[in-house]
């Protein structure tokens, strides 16, 4: 929603806007979206909150098989660089596939 | 400048001033709590449900993802006007490192590589030391409209809104590779911003283009939208112009161009974005999409924005519908519109031309019985592509273009 800007303020914004040279700050809003409990919720929230935020997971198409959340995994460990050991790749699999794949309550 | 953005000038007293006023009126200077809206808007596909969120310097956008930050502009805003309102235009990053606090006084863009004089310029420089151009351009995200692909395929989950069109203000990127010089032998440009990774081990987003197009008079670094500086989430101080070409090249924070005389292999242009080596940019669901290249200009599309799918329509009287068509830059030629579900097919009035790069207008009158009705339109542009009547697919959900359809009751 648009808010009103007080008449001051906008006055005081025209006036700042104009001078070029000052810093643009924002603030980003706090991520609100956790990750959904389910097999090996805790490894799942160490390792794939390190870059992203739950709903990069969460948006995904409800359907996606246990061979699509795999190679989802696989390529945020070898390709983006993600600190997910060898053991890891399996659970975190199993956690993807059932909590949000087409495993859901099987 | 909006109120939840501030602007500060370091280690001068005014700051102090500024800030004490800001507090005084409200703390209007201050971020908003920015927390989710209470409406929730269903994108029409599964698991589509996306929040209405405020972010700075942004109107009320669908969000995708958090961080990094993806939003989405609802799909109505696209009816109000050919030109999309800054605080309207999708946000798409893909690394969670934003710079989130940029100083236009220290800035600088560094140009380098196989260049005879590697340059270091300010904004100022840029504004004042170049002649300005402008051009009115779509611009697309590789993956607009991925939420409606079939079978589904993982990556971003959007509809039809992660695409704009801006006046764009700026300074050709040839000008600026002319004045350091471009060596013999140079064969890609990169580009790089101040976005950061996470990680180390993640790749730093940076794009290349040929030396040609680099050349070509057309690519910009834009340092205004719309009249205004860029807001912060779209690229702010400066950001790649690439007309007719998806989003991924068009760099935000630009602030590093390299002359190479070699192809570049880093993984956003030799892995990712790339689409089937083909005319159609499509592979056969379930296997591998065989040789690919990497994504480049636009496919032709074109949507109805006056009525929404599931919407209505006066039943027995005349009734405008209004909407948009673009393409990677040949213009549009031809708008076609069907009330009967493509049997047959009418011209739509084409609305102002804004430049071959733009979105282009259309209306056409309609009048339908009562009932349940499906509408189709369909551009053609000046070389005569256009568009599909069925959706074409590839493993990354790119270019989606089919012809599209709206089912309307008139009443």
């Amino acid at each position: 929603m648009y808010r009103p800007m007080p008449r001051l303020f906008a006055a005081l914004t025209l006036a700042v806007a104009s001078a070029a040279a000052y810093s643009l700050t924002i603030e980003l809003p706090k991520e609100t979206a956790q990750l959904q409990p389910g097999p090996h919720l805790d490894l799942a929230t160490a390792r794939c909150m390190i870059c992203h935020s739950a709903d990069y997971i969460a948006t995904q198409p409800p359907n996606l098989p246990r061979a699509t959340w795999a190679a989802e995994v696989a390529k945020m460990k070898k390709v983006y660089g993600a600190p997910i050991a060898d053991e890891d790749i399996e659970p975190l699999t199993e956690y993807l596939a059932k909590t949000y794949g087409d495993e859901r309550g099987k | 400048m909006r109120d939840d953005a501030h602007r500060t000038r370091a280690n001068t007293p005014r700051r102090k001033f500024l800030t004490q006023a800001a507090l005084g009126i409200g703390g209007a200077f201050a971020a908003a709590p920015l927390a989710a809206l209470a409406e929730d808007v269903a994108l029409p596909f599964g698991n589509g449900t996306r929040p209405l969120v405020k972010y700075p310097q942004k109107r009320p956008l669908l969000l995708l993802t958090a961080r990094p930050p993806q939003l989405e502009t609802p799909f109505a805003v696209f009816d109000e006007n050919v030109i999309t309102p800054n605080d309207a235009f999708f946000v798409r990053y893909h690394l969670s490192g934003v710079p989130t606090s940029i100083d236009p006084a220290t800035f600088k863009l560094a140009v380098g590589g196989k260049v005879d004089k590697p340059l270091s310029l300010s904004l100022e420089q840029l504004k004042h030391d170049f002649d300005p151009v402008d051009v009115v351009a779509v611009n697309q995200c590789s993956g607009n409209s991925r939420g409606f692909s079939e079978p589904r395929v993982p990556g971003g989950q959007l509809a039809n809104g992660a695409m704009g069109n801006a006046r764009w203000k700026g300074v050709p990127l040839k000008a600026v590779l002319e004045k350091a010089g471009v060596q013999a032998g140079a064969k890609q440009v990169t580009f790089n911003g101040l976005d950061t990774p996470q990680l180390p081990t993640t790749p730093d987003f940076v794009k290349a283009l040929d030396i040609d197009q680099a050349l070509d008079g057309e690519v910009m670094i834009a340092y205004a939208m719309n009249g205004d500086d860029l807001p912060l989430l779209n690229g702010y101080p400066l950001r790649l112009v690439v007309p007719g070409h998806y989003g991924t090249y068009w760099v935000k924070h630009l602030s590093e161009i390299t002359v190479l005389d070699d192809t570049f292999g880093g993984f956003w242009m030799a892995t990712a974005y790339r689409i089937p080596a083909n005319a159609c940019a499509c592979s056969e669901p379930g296997k591998p999409p065989g040789k690919t290249v990497p994504i480049t200009r636009f496919d032709v599309r074109s949507f109805i924005t006056s009525v929404a799918d599931g919407g209505s329509v006066p039943a027995g009287r005349a009734f405008p519908v209004r909407g948009i068509a673009f393409d990677g830059g040949y213009g549009i030629r031809d708008v076609l519109f069907s009330s009967d579900d493509g049997k047959t097919w009418r011209a739509a009035e084409l609305g102002e031309d804004l430049g071959r790069y733009s979105f282009r207008s259309w209306r056409i009158d309609a009048e339908l019985a009562s009932g349940a009705h499906t509408l189709k339109v369909r551009a053609v542009n000046r070389i005569g592509q256009s568009q599909p009547d069925a959706p074409l697919f590839n493993t990354s959900g790119y270019m989606r273009n089919v012809v599209e359809t709206t089912h309307v009751t008139a009443a």
